[in-house]
């Protein structure tokens, strides 16, 4: 079911939960999952988190009450102590994590608690993810905010299949700041720290790997999401194939007030095949105003309605995410196989004992 | 560009290079400038599911315009496939000349 899309300014605190209720439940759920195992604190530290969370949800003047993950606010917080330590049965233990993936309010509560677990309290498949090492070398103590973020993004955490397609819009949006560009207007470029492209990969592999699951919260993003998540959701429809309805985009290709959506709706129907759709694609050129999506229409009617290769979906679907930015100075790196221009394919390791690689990735004027 | 190419090469290294497009979207803009697939001496790599640019951590990091784009970024792999260079471009233009891979190159 897919959600609105998340108003940070529209978050608010939760009025506080009733735990008794929830206690009988907590308690014949007790195994825990590789990293949230590796949560856990001492309980004097959980006390403290509890009582922080309390005492946080007693200040706060209106209290409002939202549902994500199929979990309230108001029942999400007085077990997410227990969460933190790993003490929920995981079906639970999923719709709290999802619920934190999207509810700022709640996230705010455990960032304010600020009960840290120290770095090398953290398991060694957490402390090896890429990304983590940055988070922890940059201070000598992680907030448990950002420990459960690494959670939820882990593979070691959980199966990504928890997590809905709105899910991944929502965590993308909240991550990906748009205003993080170094040099504008001409050559915007992100900061080399910048996490929101991390995020936006994650969810954009995510998005893909769900397939047809992924459509409808796609077209429902592209109707009343924020610019930036119509962005990702009109490029992640070009690589889903038979299962996107073309009628959407071309409503997105003609009518949408952000031009980067309207270049993103008319790559992706050329992604689909757009052979029949030439006479559409005349109709946009004449309409469209930007110099970059006109372009693309080029490109789409160049295509000749030659779909996305089904191979690029699948690689992209199968790619591991633990090598998300792993090439790193004085290690091997990373292999890759790629095709060329011509048709060859190119190995990186091909080359090994051989000769030096100068390895150039370009930009690829549009 | 070829001058380049042959410096690269006399160096004893091989030039490849990544695009995050498809393949023929480069085939296309080639065509646009008055070249063909033939005029590109070294591998030109297209990477349109992005996961060679998300490993080497360029993907979704420039924006040309109106879409997104991978960093401009280059690395040199020495002959046993160690990393030992790398330079992100933190602007438009922000790469090394010709003569700074050479060196680099030299020190491997």
């Amino acid at each position: 079911m897919p959600r609105k899309p998340a108003d940070p300014d529209r978050w608010q605190p939760c009025p506080p939960g009733e735990l008794v209720g929830l206690a009988g439940r907590l308690k014949a759920k007790r195994r825990r999952r590789v990293i949230e195992a590796a949560l856990a604190t001492s309980l004097a530290a959980l006390l403290m988190v509890w009582a922080g969370v309390y005492f946080g949800v007693q200040r706060s003047p209106q209290p409002t009450d939202f549902e994500f993950g199929g979990i309230a606010c108001s029942e999400v917080r007085p077990i997410v102590a227990k969460y933190m330590s790993g003490e929920l049965d995981p079906a639970l233990a999923a719709r709290v994590r999802e619920h934190l993936a999207h509810c700022a309010a709640c996230g705010r509560l455990m960032e304010g608690v600020q009960k840290s677990v120290s770095a090398p309290s953290l398991p060694p498949r957490l402390a090896e993810r890429p990304g983590v090492a940055a988070v922890i070398g940059s201070r000598p103590l992680i907030s448990l905010r950002a420990v459960a973020l690494w959670a939820l993004f882990s593979d070691a955490a959980a199966d990504d299949a928890e997590i809905s397609p709105a899910g991944w819009l929502a965590a993308f949006a909240d991550q990906w700041d748009d205003q993080r560009w170094l040099s504008k207007p001409s050559g915007y470029m992100r900061p080399l720290d910048d996490e929101g492209w991390r995020a936006r990969m994650r969810a954009f592999q995510a998005l893909v790997k769900a397939g047809s699951g992924s459509v409808d919260p796609l077209l429902q993003t592209l109707r009343e999401g924020t610019t930036t998540q119509r962005i990702l959701a009109a490029q992640v429809l070009g690589y889903l194939g038979q299962d996107v309805p073309r009628q959407a985009l071309i409503e997105v290709a003609r009518a949408d007030s952000d031009p980067a959506v309207r270049l993103y709706a008319i790559a992706s129907l050329g992604m689909l095949g757009a052979a029949e759709q030439a006479a559409l694609l005349q109709e946009l050129a004449e309409s469209e105003s930007n110099r970059d999506a006109k372009k693309h229409i080029a490109y789409a009617v160049g295509r000749n309605g030659r779909p996305l290769d089904a191979m690029v979906t699948a690689k992209l679907a199968g790619w591991d995410l633990g090598r998300l930015d792993t090439a790193k100075l004085g290690q091997a790196a990373p292999d890759f196989e790629l095709t060329s221009l011509s048709g060859e394919t190119v190995r990186l390791s091909q080359f090994r004992g051989q000769k030096a690689v100068v390895l150039v990735f370009v930009y690829g004027d549009t | 560009m070829r001058d380049n190419l042959k410096a690269i090469e006399a160096a004893g290294a091989q030039l490849l290079a990544v695009d995050p497009h498809e393949s023929w979207s480069a085939k296309h803009l080639l065509q646009e400038v008055g070249l063909d697939t033939a005029d590109v001496h070294y591998p030109l790599l297209s990477d349109p599911s992005l996961v060679v640019s998300a490993t080497y951590g360029v993907a979704f990091q420039m924006r040309i315009h109106t879409e997104l784009s991978n960093r401009p970024a280059t690395f040199i792999v020495d002959r046993e496939g160690i990393l030992r260079y790398e330079r992100r471009a933190t602007t438009f233009s922000d790469r090394p000349a010709v003569d700074q891979v050479l060196s680099e190159l030299k020190k491997l």
